[in-house]
């Protein structure tokens, strides 16, 4: 660094300097009610005592997510921003390939009225929608669980079926395979159609790729995550909808380019096959 | 040595999916124990050894989960004035215009769609935001919440438009497709099933949604209100946080006391 370089960097730390100690005396101004924020205590997968998680490495699992205790988790599956899969009083085994989306809740129980100690079980390529709630029941696979749904203990659900958005299955009950069950409680709908079991194998798939891209993204240091907000800064004004109608075809960094298999029209083509 | 066994770590934290933040501990054993270090590493490929893996997992990262989450180019907007919450996570195309709150711990998750919350619009507690592709009635299918809606906690929203004015009860849940026209309301735990629609100044509730009845003028009158009022309320949140987290002062000092170079 030459010595302009070196005088403008003093000068920055004189600044730095100045604005912590401005920092401080206005600290000690707000007195007791200020607040000194602290590093995030979030711990993403936490063992009670000697039961631990085991996760597979290519399960996708968001940093706001917690897994605690006695859970496994099978390959390719994913647990999304939010969920909480608590394995504490007994264990909770996932497949692969299955998505737990945001905000859900995976408990198990220790004992229930009948007496019964259940813990919870999730199949391969399950789609677990938002903010359910599953607690001590059994999943088989390639089953879908709408957003918002409360599973309670003891509920088996068979393969290829749907329990509906928002619904309450109560205990024990068993959801046969190929039907769609809805409601408060939850009560018989429908038969599922043949696409629609087929869609329930693609959303899986689906789900698999996107945690890809999300993984990736969560997983960037600190370096990496400034130079993308660079380039972000300095692709900014170039709108690839209006470059492509005055035919410019302009090199977007690598970095910011998203895997194909998430598109839109790469997953329509994959359906309609 | 220290620096070999370092990139060795760092080299196979970017090749897999575990996060490449290093905790203190990692950083620790790679400047002290560094022949320990380099013999943890990757396990034999059976796949019975696989589901049991995970020791190199990062189990606490200091930095926690970001607020917002850029996917590829698309980064999440949130205007100078809008609070979100700490615990939230906004990932993808989401934009957050002026007024609006979001709260804690709901997740905006605008990665196949858009996602668009109005002026003065807010977003309450672990809500989940969420588009799908295409929604069955064929037209665009990003989430919209328009101005002044008060989307109530614990709701779940997907790849639907909410028009100006609106009230989401608590705990609802609004399927693909489907519309709330403005000056409604939704009444707590209903849900909206795909495609369904609510038309102006109305009253609905239940599982599946069904009409109640039509909104007064004095109670059309309150919607804006609410939501100006927990506008209000988000201005007290929003002025406990500094523009910039101060939390690397914490940081600074755990290294000096690891003794780790700064």
């Amino acid at each position: 660094m030459g010595t302009l370089g070196r005088a403008i960097f003093t000068v920055g730390k004189w600044i730095r300097g100045t604005g912590q100690a401005m920092d401080r005396l206005g600290s000690t101004i707000q007195g007791g009610l200020r607040v000194e924020e602290q590093v995030s205590r979030h711990r993403t997968i936490m063992n009670i005592f000697e039961k631990e998680p085991r996760i597979h490495r290519d399960v996708f699992v968001a940093p706001s997510a917690a897994v605690i205790g006695d859970v496994e988790i099978g390959h390719g599956s994913s647990i999304w921003y939010g969920s909480i899969l608590r394995g504490d009083v007994n264990s909770i085994h996932i497949g692969s390939g299955t998505n737990i989306q945001d905000n859900s809740l995976v408990h198990v129980a220790k004992t229930n009225f009948s007496g019964k100690v259940l813990p919870t079980i999730i199949g391969s390529n399950v789609t677990v929608g938002h903010s359910a709630v599953l607690h001590a029941c059994t999943i088989e696979d390639e089953a879908f669980v709408g957003m918002g749904a409360t599973l309670l203990d003891g509920v088996v659900i068979e393969k290829h079926s749907m329990v509906g958005a928002g619904s309450l299955v109560k205990q024990n009950t068993r959801i046969p395979s190929g039907e769609v069950w809805v409601g408060n409680p939850a009560k018989f709908l429908r038969k599922l159609t043949e696409e629609e079991i087929v869609f329930i194998a693609q959303s899986a798939t689906n789900y698999i790729n996107l945690a890809q891209v999300h993984a990736a993204e969560n997983a960037k240091s600190f370096d990496e995550i400034e130079l993308e907000k660079m380039l972000r800064k300095k692709y900014a004004h170039k709108d690839e909808e209006y470059d492509s109608m005055l035919g410019v075809v302009r090199e977007i960094p690598p970095e910011l380019i998203l895997p194909d298999n998430i598109l839109p029209h790469n997953a329509r083509k994959a359906v309609a096959r | 040595m220290a620096a070999a066994s370092l990139a060795r770590l760092s080299r196979r934290a970017t090749t897999s999916a575990a996060a490449a933040a290093p905790s203190f501990r990692r950083l620790l054993s790679a400047t002290s124990t560094a022949p320990a270090a380099a013999s943890a590493p990757p396990p034999p490929p059976s796949a019975a050894a696989a589901a049991a893996v995970g020791a190199d997992r990062v189990r606490w990262d200091y930095r926690g989960q970001r607020q917002l989450v850029p996917l590829g180019q698309w980064m999440p907007k949130v205007a100078v004035d809008a609070y979100v919450a700490p615990e939230a996570v906004l990932a993808g195309q989401v934009t957050v215009h002026d007024g609006a709150s979001v709260w804690s711990g709901a997740v905006l998750r605008g990665d196949l769609n858009k996602i668009t919350l109005g002026f003065c619009a807010s977003v309450q507690e672990r809500c989940v935001l969420h588009a799908a592709w295409a929604a069955p009635t064929g037209l665009p299918a990003e989430t919209l919440v328009d101005r002044y809606v008060t989307v109530g906690a614990y709701c779940l929203l997907r790849s639907c438009t909410i028009e100006p004015e609106c009230i989401i009860g608590q705990h609802s849940i609004l399927m693909e497709g489907s519309l709330v026209e403005t000056n409604s309301i939704l009444e707590a735990g209903s849900v909206l099933p795909p495609g369904r629609r609510i038309p102006t100044s109305e009253l609905w509730a239940g599982s599946p949604a069904r009409f109640v009845r039509k909104l007064t003028n004095e109670e059309i009158m309150e919607i804006p209100k609410l939501a100006t009022a927990i506008n209000d309320l988000m201005q007290s949140h929003f002025s406990e946080f500094l523009p910039y987290s101060n939390a690397y002062l914490e940081v600074e000092k755990l290294k000096k006391s690891f003794s780790i170079p700064l």
